[in-house]
């Protein structure tokens, strides 16, 4: 078995480092990646025991719950500065749903109208380039049900496309 | 592939960033590897130094016979009700406060607290706790996730009733049933009242029932540890928090996945079936947090938002708890879940 020390986490950073601040800056506003991807590298330094050979689709994972995390803390902040000033900042009033924008406007729209986590599963799938087994783990559920769920998602997106193409 | 596969693939906001550059990498690793990483045998005397410490603090405070130290009430305070704990003097999130706040909840868990703040008393108590939705402190590798002084309300309606806890720049109001400030149900003179506190401040909702029978409160009133937040704790606060969740028979806790845990027993009522599988965070289209919903064993379950909590909760506790933290606090602090001021 690999030895964890400062090596083999200097080596998964460099390898994995890329990866992880594009899943994260498909999710959150720009300013917000760089303190996302240092809290990822941090829990696995932290939790180096714990996670799997396999490793980005653990880092992914870890990226997901601080992603929501700060997604959290940014509505809250917005919520307690829209009542401490009954105003907002262009800032605090950005809903970060709305942060990450397809470069394809159709695409967009098509992401926009499809249920959160069918969106999700199509971005971990070509934006990330995960397989099922891999999308699994990210999500937490098993690869049959990754499968399901992804043919699903692009059935209705392609269902989706056609109409936003018919619709222009 | 068809036409929407290709073109969500070329449609990836994030095909073309460059590359981080193996000088910012190399420095980036350095501040996350940088001499944080201690064996665990010197967290364990650590803490188990802290922990002699903490139960003989505990223990020294509930011996004290005029402890808790109450201050002067004034003018709003003078009533029978109400008991106000002087502000023991804003600690600075440091070190041995660290230490400290560990000590307390370990002796909370080698000694399950049961409250002694009377029936229809309020409680202020200046404390610090953790909480990510905290502007304060973040980024300091040390404070991090760490408030620094607040002051939290706590009302405590009578037995079998949820505590009200509020706290100045957190949610507007936390409701939950918790343990209690410490072992006395004050907090000693001179340690930092932390125990309950961390874990009501910490999770909007909930922290551990005190006994059996708020236990069965909190769960029908469909309370949870607010799970998401235990993974941003200090590792060693978030361990001793663990063993204090722990300490209580009907909870169970389960590591969930990679950095989420999730307490089984409370919200989620089936402390038969631990094993949360699935933990989301629920938002309204204004981005409001609603609460967490949790997928156990199949089935799904859905925390409570403290708005309907409020709802199912006798009008004049809440009226009572909502006045109160308006005075201590303004009413930014209540808007959003109290009734309005008649």
């Amino acid at each position: 078995m690999t030895q964890r020390d400062a090596k083999w986490f200097e080596d998964a950073y460099r390898t994995h480092e890329h990866d992880v601040r594009r899943y994260v800056l498909r999710r959150v506003a720009p300013d917000a990646v760089d303190d996302i991807v240092a809290e990822v590298f941090t829990t696995l330094w932290r939790r180096h025991r714990d996670a799997p050979a396999h490793l980005l689709p653990w880092l992914l994972r870890v990226a997901s719950n601080h992603i929501a995390h700060w997604t959290r803390t940014r509505a809250r902040r917005a919520n307690l500065d829209e009542r401490v000033r009954a105003s907002t900042t262009a800032e605090t009033a950005q809903d970060p749903g709305q942060m990450v924008l397809a470069a394809d406007p159709q695409i967009q729209a098509v992401l926009a109208r499809l249920p959160e986590p069918q969106a999700e599963i199509l971005r971990l799938a070509h934006w990330e380039g995960l397989e099922p087994r891999d999308i699994a783990e990210v999500l937490g559920c098993s690869a049959n049900t990754a499968r399901v769920r992804l043919h699903r998602a692009r059935q209705l997106a392609g269902q989706y496309l056609l109409e936003e193409q018919d619709a222009q | 592939m068809t036409n929407f596969e290709d073109r969500m693939s070329a449609a990836d906001p994030a095909a073309n960033i460059p590359s981080t550059s193996p000088d910012v990498m190399a420095e980036r690793i350095a501040q996350i590897t940088g001499g944080r990483q201690p064996k665990r045998w010197v967290w364990f005397i650590v803490l188990l130094v802290v922990a002699l410490v903490g139960v003989a603090v505990v223990r020294l405070a509930g011996d004290r016979p005029d402890a808790p130290v109450l201050a002067s009430p004034s003018p709003t305070q003078a009533t029978s009700s109400q008991t106000t704990v002087q502000p023991t003097p804003s600690p600075t999130p440091s070190q041995d406060a660290h230490e400290a706040a560990v000590a307390l909840l370990q002796a909370a868990a080698a000694n399950p607290p049961h409250p002694e703040v009377g029936e229809g008393q309020y409680l202020t108590v200046r404390t610090w706790g953790t909480s990510a939705g905290s502007p304060v402190g973040k980024g300091d590798p040390l404070t991090d996730g760490w408030i620094t002084s607040q002051d939290v309300t706590v009302y405590y309606p009578g037995p079998g009733t949820p505590y009200l806890c509020s706290a100045q720049a957190q949610s507007p109001l936390m409701v939950g049933t918790y343990g209690s400030i410490n072992t006395d149900g004050f907090p000693p003179a001179d340690a930092p009242p932390i125990t309950a506190c961390v874990l009501a401040m910490g999770s909007d909702v909930v922290a551990p029932p005190t006994d059996e029978e708020s236990m069965r409160q909190a769960v029908t009133l469909g309370f949870g540890v607010d799970s998401y937040l235990v993974p941003t704790m200090h590792a060693d606060v978030r361990a001793a928090m663990l063993d204090f969740l722990a300490a209580w028979p009907t909870i169970a806790v389960v590591e969930t996945g990679v950095d989420v845990f999730g307490v089984a027993g409370t919200a989620i009522s089936v402390p038969e079936q631990p094993g949360v599988v699935q933990v989301s965070w629920i938002f309204d289209d204004s981005g409001t947090y609603l609460g967490a919903r949790y997928e156990v064993a199949g089935e799904t379950y859905q925390s409570a938002v403290a708005a309907e909590v409020l709802d199912r909760l006798p009008d004049q506790v809440v009226a009572d708890a909502c006045r109160l933290a308006s005075e201590r606090a303004g009413d930014q602090f209540s808007q959003s879940v109290c009734p309005e001021q008649g």
